[in-house]
């Protein structure tokens, strides 16, 4: 018996049915088939460890000698650190060999799948977040300009400046055109002589 | 009489510079707006470009790694036990990478780079993978 855990393998947990061991074997079977992807080692290698998992733990006899293994804690450093494990086999035993850390999780069969998954989108995502976040950058820098103005403020101001002057110097011609100017008296003139023949 | 006659030719002046350059700022104006519809249009296609592919990757982490982990990939916040598939999704690239000599599955990570005073290269933060898993990281101050 090998001592891979056959049950991270098909990504379930250890009180897990005979039915959902055969589905989750049926499902990452078609996933991880060596003739989706002919020549890749990898799906080749999960493919066999799939099948192994599940030629014993789809045994009910073979899986019940796995579990009686697995209750002896004879793969602990192949599995996740599960509340309670490494406290009971401490307490068990004080040995040097479990004080040590627990050791890293491995990733189950379907953990593998998404990651690779993941890893093959990464390249795409980052261009694309890139360019997206780009053009944002560029969106806000053109509206924080503000749209210009029909006239400018420099324009406004002369052209307020010299009509002022002008209404200033109407104003002021028009006062002058009647108190400065000399008062010319108009007197009658005196009545021509044909006029006065007549 | 004269300065009546002035001030009329200056407003008059005045009057006709306005509609000539009228023009010239409606052009400026719409140019901007122009602009301005231009980089919208772009920000919204490269906005669905990367909603197209983001989705479904989101998608694909929450459903494995669960919803903590998907929201943490969006928003950039790394955690210790994260792959460093997920910390590529969220941090990008890194600017450096060093490979431990004696252990094989240690690598550490050099995100945002700067140049020291000394005229040196130097990163803010250091992220040490163990097993293609976060293990730690470090900040520069």
């Amino acid at each position: 018996m090998s001592n891979s855990n056959y049950y991270e393998i098909l990504g379930l947990p250890k009180h897990t049915t005979d039915a959902e061991i055969k589905k989750a074997y049926r499902k990452l079977s078609l996933k991880f088939h060596p003739d989706k992807n002919p020549g890749d080692t990898y799906f080749e290698d999960w493919s066999k460890k799939i099948n192994e998992a599940f030629a014993i733990l789809g045994n009910p006899a073979s899986r019940a000698a796995y579990d009686q293994q697995f209750e002896t804690h004879s793969f602990k450093d192949q599995f996740y650190p599960r509340p309670g494990q490494y406290a009971s086999a401490a307490t068990a035993t004080e040995t040097a060999e479990e004080k040590a850390p627990p050791p890293k999780p491995q990733p189950s069969a379907a953990e593998q799948l998404v990651l690779r998954q993941v890893k093959d989108m990464v390249p795409d995502y980052l261009r694309l977040k890139g360019e997206y976040l780009l053009a944002k950058k560029e969106f806000e820098l053109v509206k924080k300009k503000q749209a210009p103005a029909i006239f400018t403020k420099q324009q406004l101001l002369i052209g307020s400046g010299i009509a002022l002057l002008a209404v200033a110097g109407l104003i002021y011609a028009s006062i002058a055109a009647t108190t400065r100017a000399p008062k010319v008296i108009m007197e009658p003139l005196p009545t021509p002589e044909w006029k006065k023949k007549a | 009489m004269l300065l009546v006659f002035l001030c009329i030719a200056i407003l008059a002046g005045l009057l006709i510079y306005g509609l000539l350059t009228y023009n010239d700022h409606k052009n400026v104006r719409q140019r901007y707006f122009a602009e301005l519809k231009m980089a919208e249009n772009r920000l919204a296609a490269a906005r669905k470009d990367f909603e197209l592919l983001d989705k479904p990757l989101q998608g694909l982490i929450s459903k494995q790694f669960g919803n903590r982990m998907a929201e943490n990939v969006k928003t950039e916040t790394i955690s210790t036990g994260m792959p460093s598939e997920l910390l590529l999704v969220s941090w990008g690239e890194p600017a450096q990478v060093s490979y431990a000599t004696d252990e094989m599955n240690k690598e550490v990570w050099y995100y945002d780079p700067f140049t020291t005073p000394e005229k040196e290269t130097a990163y803010r933060t250091e992220i040490t993978i163990e097993q293609n898993r976060v293990s730690t990281w470090k900040d520069r101050n």
